[in-house]
């Protein structure tokens, strides 16, 4: 998906996140994870044992129990 | 299932001795056409999986944030199949399956005939096989459009065959020949005789004109109905004789039995077994065929694996062995076969239309059997139709030639 159209998350109950558009993470750990995306949202995701795959060079999925996803900033 | 559980990748643990943060090595891992899968953090390290060819780029781009990078596991397709490798079995199974398959595919296996009515299906593979079409033939090798003609050609109830194949399995349709119907000469002119010697009891006339009356005595062809019928102004023409005349008549009938007879004597019995694999057939058993005299008879059964049918057939021959013997029955024996046989006699012959009104028997002997000859009064039909053969006449009243001439 093009930036035009912003970022797009999937989430699979509460096992499974995918965010479209990702620039950067910022921050990572099998807790938390802060990524922003090209529209300058950023992301903050909680939960224990999250796994991070790359299934783009624009998205990344995330795996593990999550807890809350916040979003913060605006597109 | 998900691909990349099938893919080769290799298991990695990158930390930094200096105690560096790793995010901005993800970032540029990320950024980096790299893929990564199950990144995960525990403590300072960092844990995940990249393709196993990409490690080495993944440990120089570590090196770049001087950051240690180590091999920790290899999972993948390559990974569980590499313990094989050196297993010799295996990659010749591997490809003596491959042959087989390929060896297989390119013959008959399986032959299935339909549409016929009326042709036996072994008559039909009798045809295929004369053209090169049987179980463990090569398909590529046969020409089904001329096998088609031959077959056609070969058989006169054929009418038009078709042959394709899927795979293995060769369907053979087959249309048969419509043969006319057979025309019943109903116009035909003729007359209804007398089969036998006899003393009429009823008569029925339909067509045609009645000469003897109930109760006269007829001899064997005397015409009882006449197809030639006049008319009152004198003019003749023919009819085709229609009628039921019953009469009572007599048939004498002998039989005759020997008191020493030679008979076949089941002594034993053989039994031969063989496989049948593309048209060959391989006896494993016994080691020596039966010599002498015996019947013989065959069962086929083919063979099933896991309820798939093979292009394998058990075949059970069975060698039943006789000899000559002589058989001596007494008299009274001699008698009882002979009332056997006179009681088929009548149930075959004497049943239906007919009944039997009296039974006679002569009975005779001599040294060697016994002769019974069996005298029936019966009442039945005894009128059978016969062709006039008439004079074809020109106008000018000259012969030409004799043919039937068909009723008005």
């Amino acid at each position: 998906m093009s930036e035009a159209y912003g970022s797009q998350i999937v989430i699979c109950g509460n096992t499974y996140l995918e965010v479209e558009n990702c620039k950067r993470i910022m921050e990572y750990n099998d807790i938390y994870l802060k990524v922003k995306t090209f529209s300058g949202m950023v992301i903050e995701i909680w939960g224990t044992g999250l796994m991070l795959s790359d299934y783009n060079t624009e998205g990344i999925a995330v795996r593990g129990h999550i807890s809350s996803v916040e979003l913060h900033g605006s597109e | 299932m998900r691909l990349y559980r099938l893919r080769s990748r290799t298991g990695f643990c990158i930390y930094s001795e200096q105690g560096r943060d790793c995010g901005k090595f993800i970032n540029d891992l990320r950024n980096s056409p790299l893929k990564f899968f199950g990144l995960s953090v525990r403590g300072e390290r960092l844990y995940g999986y990249v393709g196993s060819g990409d490690f080495k780029h993944l440990c120089r781009l570590a090196e770049e944030h001087k950051l240690v990078c180590e091999k920790i596991d290899e999972k993948g397709a390559a990974k569980s199949f590499r313990p094989f490798k050196r297993r010799i079995g295996l990659v010749i199974g591997f490809f003596l399956s491959i042959g087989i398959v390929a060896f297989l595919s390119d013959r008959v296996m399986i032959i299935e005939i339909g549409g016929n009515e009326t042709i036996p299906d072994e008559r039909i593979m009798s045809h295929l096989e004369d053209t090169g079409i049987f179980i463990g033939s090569r398909i590529s090798s046969v020409n089904l459009r001329r096998a088609e003609k031959q077959i056609a050609a070969m058989d006169k109830d054929i009418d038009w065959v078709g042959i394709k194949h899927i795979g293995s399995r060769v369907t053979v349709e087959i249309n048969e020949m419509t043969s006319p119907p057979e025309m019943e000469r109903k116009n035909t002119p003729c007359n209804i005789i007398s089969s036998h010697d006899a003393q009429i009891t009823g008569v029925k006339v339909y067509s045609g004109m009645l000469i003897p009356m109930v109760g006269d005595g007829v001899k064997k062809g005397d015409v009882l109905i006449s197809g030639v019928v006049d008319t009152k102004y004198g003019r003749s023409f023919y009819v085709h004789s229609i009628g039921e005349i019953t009469g009572i008549y007599t048939e004498k009938m002998t039989f005759s039995e020997k008191y020493v007879t030679e008979e076949k004597v089941c002594t034993g019995e053989v039994c031969a077994k063989a496989l049948k694999i593309f048209g060959h057939k391989l006896i494993y058993s016994p080691a020596e065929l039966p010599t002498g005299d015996y019947e013989y008879s065959e069962t086929e059964e083919r063979v099933t694996f896991l309820g798939i049918s093979l292009p394998l057939y058990k075949i059970t021959g069975h060698y039943r062995l006789t000899e000559n013997r002589s058989i001596t029955v007494t008299k009274e024996q001699a008698e009882q076969n002979i009332a056997k046989r006179a009681e088929k006699f009548e149930h075959n012959f004497l049943d239906g239309d007919m009944t039997v009104i009296n039974r006679d028997i002569e009975k005779k002997y001599d040294k060697n059997g016994a002769t019974f000859v069996y005298t029936y009064t019966i009442e039945g039909e005894i009128g059978e139709e016969k062709m006039i053969l008439a004079k074809y006449e020109e106008f000018g009243g000259a012969a030409t030639e004799e043919q039937p001439k068909e009723a008005n």
